[in-house]
């Protein structure tokens, strides 16, 4: 059994995932709490919220970014607004041709992402920095076929599903707050990620909340999303 | 609601844009008075007309250029700055107008706010 507080990082959704009934376990690199014990895979493959704030991520920026990342062996392509899934399960967003974000697997395996924060160095001179997502912004998943109905309530976008397909992305405004939203179904569960800054994040879960109470305001979990990954 | 077509991300409220003032040519910094610099800094021509301004798309912090007709509040146009570079240095030379394509812009819709 762990807690939240007993890491330096910690989701700040922690109290109100505690209140609704969250219980804790380690994240697999052990350096934080994630929220486990909720909801279960039928209201996730309806419409449910997941906070993956504690999950490895990290992004990088610089006008050479895309051939710096192809030569690290990350699948993308210059691609503006477009994901693209790793052999390992992980997800990389091409924000724009100097800006990419990589999501680390469900399973919560941060090797790949910490090599590449490691291995970078100024003096390489590549024209590609690293950029610490993983601080700045907070991490949710919204899976479900309602998920699209939910979101027309939020923000302006069209995210239905045939008008939004797999592997796109909107930089938008949800809520009234910026946020990335990128749709990258789990299994053959609809979901969409959605990266918005950190500081703003109980107000942004509170609105999510909110929008999906007329679906059936479900919460999920890691290993809820698992469950959907694998059948 | 006003629909600006941002040249990087595509067709968005209005409310996603933030207004970047009339693009005009940057003084030489090292030799421009002080008026110079004041009136490029913070003095706006107010055309009324077709003017050139920078607009900024809030989410992705993309900056590029649009036409907007200040009488009828209509964005007539929206291009990537290389775009307008472009088409600048073309016009210069007298040349026929560049490949790069300007995305239209200033549609009215009855979408929602975001």
């Amino acid at each position: 059994m762990t807690t939240p507080e007993q890491h330096l990082r910690r989701t700040p959704l922690r109290s109100a995932l505690t209140k609704a009934g969250a219980k804790w376990t380690a994240t697999p690199a052990g350096d934080a709490a994630i929220s486990d014990g909720l909801g279960s895979i039928n209201a996730a493959r309806h419409l449910a919220i997941t906070d993956l704030s504690t999950m490895p991520r990290i992004g990088f920026k610089g006008r050479q970014t895309i051939p710096a990342m192809q030569k690290r062996g990350i699948v993308l392509e210059g691609t503006a607004n477009r994901a693209f899934r790793q052999p390992d399960g992980g997800l990389c967003l091409v924000l724009a041709a100097s800006e990419v974000i990589l999501l680390s697997p469900l399973s919560g395996d941060d090797g790949k992402l910490q090599k590449l924060h490691d291995d970078w160095r100024l003096d390489d001179a590549e024209r590609t920095y690293p950029m610490l997502r993983r601080d700045s912004q907070a991490w949710f998943v919204v899976t479900g076929a309602k998920a699209p109905e939910m979101f027309a309530k939020i923000c302006g976008i069209d995210f239905r599903l045939n008008k939004f397909p797999d592997l796109s992305i909107a930089q938008t405004s949800v809520a009234k707050i910026s946020a990335i939203v990128t749709r990258a179904d789990i299994g053959s569960t609809p979901a969409f990620h959605i990266l918005a800054d950190s500081a703003s994040a109980l107000y942004f879960f509170d609105c999510l909340i909110d929008a999906a109470q007329e679906f059936g305001n479900a919460l999920a979990c890691r290993s809820i999303l698992r469950d959907l990954e694998s059948g | 609601m006003k629909i600006l077509n941002c040249p990087l991300n595509g067709p968005r409220n209005i409310s996603e844009f933030v207004w970047g003032g009339e693009m005009k040519p940057m003084p030489d910094p090292a030799t421009a008075t002080d008026a110079q610099w004041t009136d490029f800094l913070f003095l706006e021509d107010n055309t009324a007309g077709e003017i050139t301004e920078w607009w900024l798309h809030a989410p992705t912090n993309y900056w590029f250029i649009a036409r907007r007709n200040t009488l009828t509040d209509e964005i007539i146009e929206t291009m990537t700055y290389d775009a307008y570079l472009a088409r600048q240095k073309a016009n210069a030379s007298g040349e026929a107008e560049p490949a790069a394509k300007p995305t239209t812009g200033g549609t009215e819709t009855g979408a929602t706010s975001a």
